[in-house]
């Protein structure tokens, strides 16, 4: 759907040179919800921007469909974008305007008969949940119905793709998860390709197939949402990773294991998959001479797999716990050291 | 200096009469290259939709050198081009020639600044629906900045109402001609407060239909 080739952006401003995007390669597939992820200033912004060509690559090229984007005429540039739909950060509605005429329009661009017009916003209010603020200005909503509002907009013509510009980052934590249960209903209903872009890891967890970290304008690592949170290979990942599957143990609990006299080591525990239904601790305590203390655990659902992050801390002999270890990565999970205490 | 009442009034409404076919259409015609000239300003400058920084230059060069002019100077300046375009250069019709050439920049400067307001994000999210740069200027930029627009030419008009009372130093005629004429020159005290009470009172009633029907437009 969305192929970047070597795609470069240079932004010149007197002398200073800043590279936004460096040889920046992947590919978004049709269907799928994919999710580009980054501090601020990684680039994410100048990236999503060079899909609609609202920024030009420097170098490289984006195809979206069969369409080089940067080879197109103006012309059939703006019928292109009219396929692809894009809702922003701050929504970027038109005050002056009622929610109905926002979301219509496109279609007025269009030309399109105020009888169709009508029916389609109608639709559109419907099916955003906004049916009874039609009338209203987009001043008189709040954040999340004005976002409702721009992507009921970016739906009016009937998009293959849709870009999200820091999409919920202006919203709170529970308006931000009604919102993105939109974008996966958009993405499951009508099948549309959605690209994101957001410095929320919760954001790509929640609703994305796959994901591409950014840094200093370079993709850093890519791959499945289950694969980059499972394995993490980057510190970037692996910091955006622990932002939201904490597995870094507060102050006071690693002075309070300090305190212990016997010897143990402490794990962080992936289970992905079937492997999440394992009693996999409980066999660890009845097979070896170990006790098994969970730390901390935390159980959610990437792309509708269980997927399952404990941290625990076994206690015995060196030996044992080598030996329980060796065990545990006999069964399908991840285990990793995080701290150890010899006495 | 006693003044004949009788005489006075018709003097008074013949000038205001005056004062307001100067500055109506003044205000018409400068509004027809101010509007135009303003978006122009606004849609040729760097990273907007029709960036053209040679336009832009020059436009933006001979708005600042018309608008850096004293208006009084720029009537007499433009005395030649003034007969040739109304064939005179004393009365209201003479008046309203440079009058235009006055405010037509003003307005533009005005008219930049209500479209330069509206978020950029805004002008973003026409430009990704596709719509072609003369779709964003009139379904978008104009409409948005509508209520901004109205009080800018508020703005306008009263700025008119001022230069044309100045235009009364030529024998422009309206309002300000009659202040001069009988108040400053013949210091006729009670000719010039009659005369600036009235404009006192245009003015602000300019300033409040402007600001009522602002906000009429931004409907809250």
């Amino acid at each position: 759907m969305i192929r970047f080739e070597e795609v470069t952006k240079i932004y010149e401003s007197g002398k200073n040179e800043v590279r936004a995007l460096n040889n920046v390669s992947f590919e978004v597939k049709k269907g799928e919800i994919y999710g580009v992820v980054g501090y601020s200033g990684a680039g994410k912004s100048s990236l999503l921007r060079c899909v609609n060509l609202l920024e030009k690559p420097t170098s490289g090229h984006v195809f979206v469909g069969e369409d080089d984007m940067a080879g197109l005429s103006p012309k059939d540039l703006r019928r292109k974008r009219k396929n692809i739909g894009m809702i922003f950060q701050h929504f970027n509605l038109l005050n002056a305007k009622t929610v109905f005429d926002n979301i219509a329009t496109p279609l007025y661009l269009l030309g399109v008969k105020k009888s169709a017009i009508k029916e389609k916003v109608n639709d559109l209010l419907e099916f955003v949940g906004l049916t009874e603020h039609g009338h209203k200005y987009p001043d008189q909503l709040s954040g999340g119905q004005k976002q409702r509002v721009g992507i009921a907009r970016a739906l009016s013509t009937d998009p293959d793709l849709l870009l999200c510009d820091e999409a919920t980052s202006a919203l709170d934590p529970q308006t931000t998860s009604s919102i993105l249960k939109l974008l996966k209903k958009i993405n499951k209903e009508y099948n549309i390709t959605i690209l994101i872009i957001t410095h929320e890891m919760n954001v790509i967890r929640e609703i994305c197939d796959s994901v591409a970290v950014m840094e200093g304008g370079e993709v850093v690592e890519k791959g499945s949402v289950f694969d980059v949170f499972a394995k993490p290979q980057t510190e970037t990942a692996t910091r955006f990773v622990s932002s939201v599957l904490q597995d870094e143990l507060p102050e006071s609990l690693k002075v309070l294991l300090k305190k212990q006299d016997r010897n143990h080591k402490i794990f962080r525990i992936v289970f992905t998959g079937a492997s999440t239904g394992q009693p996999l601790l409980s066999q660890i305590a009845k097979k070896f001479n170990v006790d098994v203390s969970v730390l901390y655990g935390h159980v959610t659902e990437l792309q509708d797999v269980p997927f399952g992050n404990l941290v625990v801390q076994l206690i015995g002999d060196e030996q044992e716990i080598r030996r329980a270890i060796f065990f545990v990565n006999q069964s399908e999970v991840e285990v990793r050291e995080v701290a150890s205490h010899a006495s | 200096m006693q003044v004949d009442w009788s005489t006075f009034w018709v003097d008074i409404l013949n000038a205001a009469g005056d004062t307001l076919t100067m500055v109506g259409f003044s205000l018409l015609f400068s509004a027809v290259i101010g509007i135009p000239l303003g978006v122009v300003l606004v849609v040729t400058r760097k990273g907007h939709i029709l960036e053209n920084l040679a336009v832009f230059n020059i436009l933006n060069a001979i708005v600042n050198v018309l608008r850096s002019i004293p208006f009084i100077i720029l009537m007499v300046a433009i005395i030649p081009f003034t007969r040739f375009i109304v064939g005179t250069s004393i009365g209201t019709s003479a008046a309203i020639v440079p009058l235009i050439v006055y405010a037509g920049p003003y307005i533009a400067r005005l008219v930049e600044n209500s479209l330069l307001e509206i978020d950029p994000g805004i002008v973003e999210a026409a430009e990704a629906m596709g719509a072609t740069p003369w779709q964003t200027i009139f379904r978008i930029l104009l409409p948005e900045a509508f209520s901004s627009l109205i009080l800018s030419f508020t703005i306008a008009t009263i700025g008119l109402v001022g230069a044309s009372a100045m235009a009364g130093a030529v024998g422009g005629g309206g309002l300000g001609d009659l202040a001069i004429a009988y108040g400053y020159q013949r210091f006729d005290t009670d000719v010039m407060i009659v005369t600036v009470v009235l404009l006192v009172i245009l003015v602000q009633g300019l300033q409040s239909a402007g600001n009522i029907l602002s906000r009429k437009i931004r409907r809250r």
